[in-house]
């Protein structure tokens, strides 16, 4: 150490904390007691709006959230409500303290047929810089939305809408989607601007078996919300070696993962000789340009199956990739070797090592009361993972019923998180991997923002909601 | 009798340590128990413990703290990959963990604050850093200056133009 004992004597106080242990504290605030801390003194303020704290808190492993949509049968609208689940920096619930609305009402969907069973047709899409994407108009039946066999999509008179959200600072914003068949696949704050941009891409299904959900996208769109329109962003190239027996990307509906400031998704090439291999598609909001990079090799012998394979960021900071494989009932955890963030570690790895996947860890899907998870997967199935503060790194598996399980690494063993089963068809459930965006750098919606202010209590009479009464924003027709 | 005690082992076989404070008080832990701490564990491998390990940036009183909390949790990291652990003892060591940090006064506070950093143990850190976060959301401006006795340098002007600029973090 250095001269610094005298700083240990009797009046040790915030102030003489180094600045990288006043860090360490305000890491740990929640976004609303961190804009506060920039009102306290100018000191504090010059830490928070540090480029070194704004890095630091970008790193932060994010919450899952559990995202529910509902139908509410007394007032006959559809709600979307946000629960904090699980993670290592977001102690308890969110909506807590101070007490906030936990999620929001849209008017009345439009009355289901008479001889059709109700279904939601609000889908939560995902959470990307603290912004939750709501779908409304989605496909009723799973798995439909890239079929062109299925006519009733888009329906005619059916709204067809993006709804945007930030919970933290109350605002919205609604964005049409392209026409076609199609999907939000990702969303960013651009990094330099903060103002929201949503990913699009419209596509067709993949015609091969067992490909149910998977889709070949055909035009990336990009759109800076607020701006009301779309702008086509390349496709990746492939490169020219490639047969062209496999000349085309195939992906699947599982959201973006975001890393060091990219968009990640597993892909898979594929064409008229099969599946291929698969690969990692990359996008770069700072130069709005694709690239693809390696995934993890397979096992001697055995197929890249997409649908079994999905990609989540650790709490170290690193892409994982897991492959559910049935024939021996376990689950492949394979990691990329990032150099780039060992780069700011003190490890002596030279920071032009070669970024490569090892295989870290082969757990089994087969849970405590025998059942087989690896069985139950499907294309729809969501994979996250997180750092609970008492729990450790766990990986959350959304089964397509609505419950959850979460594997332990630490403890090697897989626990029911979330035993409700929602009532079918009118409930629907999305794990969200969710991080709030600090202080002064808010996600900017443009002229599309509106402030969100009219809250109603609603009480929910279902046992997955857990919560009543619960206080909801209303989403007016007011634009 | 410090070498004599610095040679010492317990019952169980690990060597012991002798770690002194600022004021020298002395204090007398396992390996195991010393190690957590990521500064001792890299003077063990180093084998410059024999003549007991001088702390002259932690006194004594702080140095109890660690040293309980380092007790307490040495069994903690051993059976980390445990299954079968107990989970009374789980619970033991979060309550343990709630009353040492709960209680204490923030000058304290902030010492074991720099004494978990300089001997770099990380859990202790993680916990007491987390404890003056827990202190500080939920407050305004004014009692986050109360709590921890800072002066306010904003003009008026310029207080009123950061709330401004935050709206959504001030109202109630």
């Amino acid at each position: 150490m250095d001269d610094d004992d005298d700083k240990m004597g009797t009046h040790a106080q915030v102030q003489q904390l180094p600045d990288e242990l006043l860090l360490e504290i305000l890491l740990r605030l929640p976004p609303r007691a961190i804009a506060r801390c920039l009102a306290v003194c100018s000191a504090w303020r010059s830490a928070v709006s540090a480029a070194a704290f704004r890095r630091a808190h970008a790193d932060r492993p994010a919450a899952v959230c559990k995202a529910t949509a509902t139908a509410i049968d007394c007032c006959d609208r559809d709600a979307v409500i946000l629960d904090a689940f699980r993670g290592r920096w977001h102690r308890g619930n969110v909506h807590t303290r101070p007490r906030s609305p936990r999620g929001l009402v849209f008017p009345a969907a439009m009355a289901p047929e008479p001889d059709t069973p109700w279904v939601l047709d609000t889908l939560v899409v995902g959470s990307w810089d603290g912004v939750l994407c709501v779908e409304r108009g989605a496909p009723l039946l799973r798995g439909s939305r890239w079929d062109a066999g299925v006519h009733h999509w888009p329906k005619s008179g059916r709204l067809r809408e993006y709804v945007l959200w930030n919970p933290l600072a109350m605002t919205r914003a609604t964005v049409s989607p392209p026409p076609g068949r199609g999907a939000v696949i990702g969303g960013y704050a651009h990094p330099a601007t903060m103002r929201f941009h949503l990913l699009h891409a419209a596509g067709e299904a993949a015609r091969r078996p067992g490909s149910l959900g998977l889709f070949v996208p055909t035009v990336f769109r990009v759109q800076r919300v607020g701006d009301g329109a779309w702008r086509e962003v390349p496709l990746p190239l492939l490169e020219q070696q490639d047969d062209h027996a496999h000349a085309q990307l195939q992906m699947h509906g599982a959201r973006s993962v975001a890393l060091h400031g990219n968009l990640h998704w597993l892909v898979q090439r594929g064409g008229s000789a099969g599946p291929g291999r698969l690969q990692v598609l990359v996008f770069e909001p700072a130069r709005e340009r694709f690239r693809l990079m390696e995934a993890p090799p397979r096992r001697h012998g055995e197929e890249d199956d997409l649908a079994r394979s999905r990609i989540v960021v650790l709490s170290n900071g690193k892409l994982c990739a897991v492959a559910v494989r049935p024939a021996t009932s376990t689950m492949d955890m394979r990691v990329l070797d990032d150099s780039s963030s060992s780069s700011s570690s003190s490890s002596s790895s030279s920071s032009d090592a070669p970024r490569r996947w090892r295989l870290d860890e082969t757990i089994s899907a087969v849970t405590r009361d025998g059942r087989d998870l690896s069985r139950a997967f499907t294309p729809e199935t969501q994979v996250e993972a997180a750092h609970g503060h008492r729990e450790g790194e766990e990986v959350f598996v959304r089964h397509d019923d609505g419950r959850v399980d979460a594997y332990s690494l630490r403890r090697r063993n897989w626990t029911r998180v979330c035993a409700a089963r929602p009532r079918s068809g009118s409930v629907g459930v999305a794990l969200l991997p969710h991080r709030e965006s600090v202080a002064d750098d808010q996600p900017s919606f443009g002229e599309a923002s509106r402030l969100l202010d009219h809250t109603i209590d609603v009480d929910v009479d279902d046992q997955y909601l857990s919560m009543n009464p619960i206080t909801l924003l209303l989403l007016l027709n007011t634009d | 009798m410090a070498a004599a005690a610095a040679e010492a082992t317990t019952d169980g076989g690990g060597k012991m340590i002798i770690l002194i404070s600022a004021d020298g008080k002395r204090f007398e832990v396992t390996e195991a128990v010393a190690s957590q701490s990521q500064l001792i564990s890299n003077m063990i491998e180093d084998d410059c413990t024999e003549n007991g390990v001088r702390l002259p940036n932690v006194d004594g009183d702080i140095l109890t703290m660690v040293v309980d909390y380092c007790n307490m949790h040495a069994g903690d990291a051993a059976a980390a990959g445990d299954t079968m652990k107990a989970s009374s003892t789980e619970e033991e060591l979060k309550k343990f963990d709630a009353e040492l940090v709960q209680a204490l006064e923030n000058p304290v506070l902030f010492k074991l604050i720099l004494a978990a950093n300089f001997l770099n143990i990380k859990s202790l850190l993680d916990m007491t850093c987390q404890r003056v976060a827990d202190m500080m959301s939920g407050k305004t401006p004014e009692q986050m200056r109360e709590t921890f006795s800072i002066e306010n340098d904003f003009t008026p002007e310029e207080e009123a133009a950061i709330r401004q600029e935050n709206a959504w973090a001030f109202d109630d």
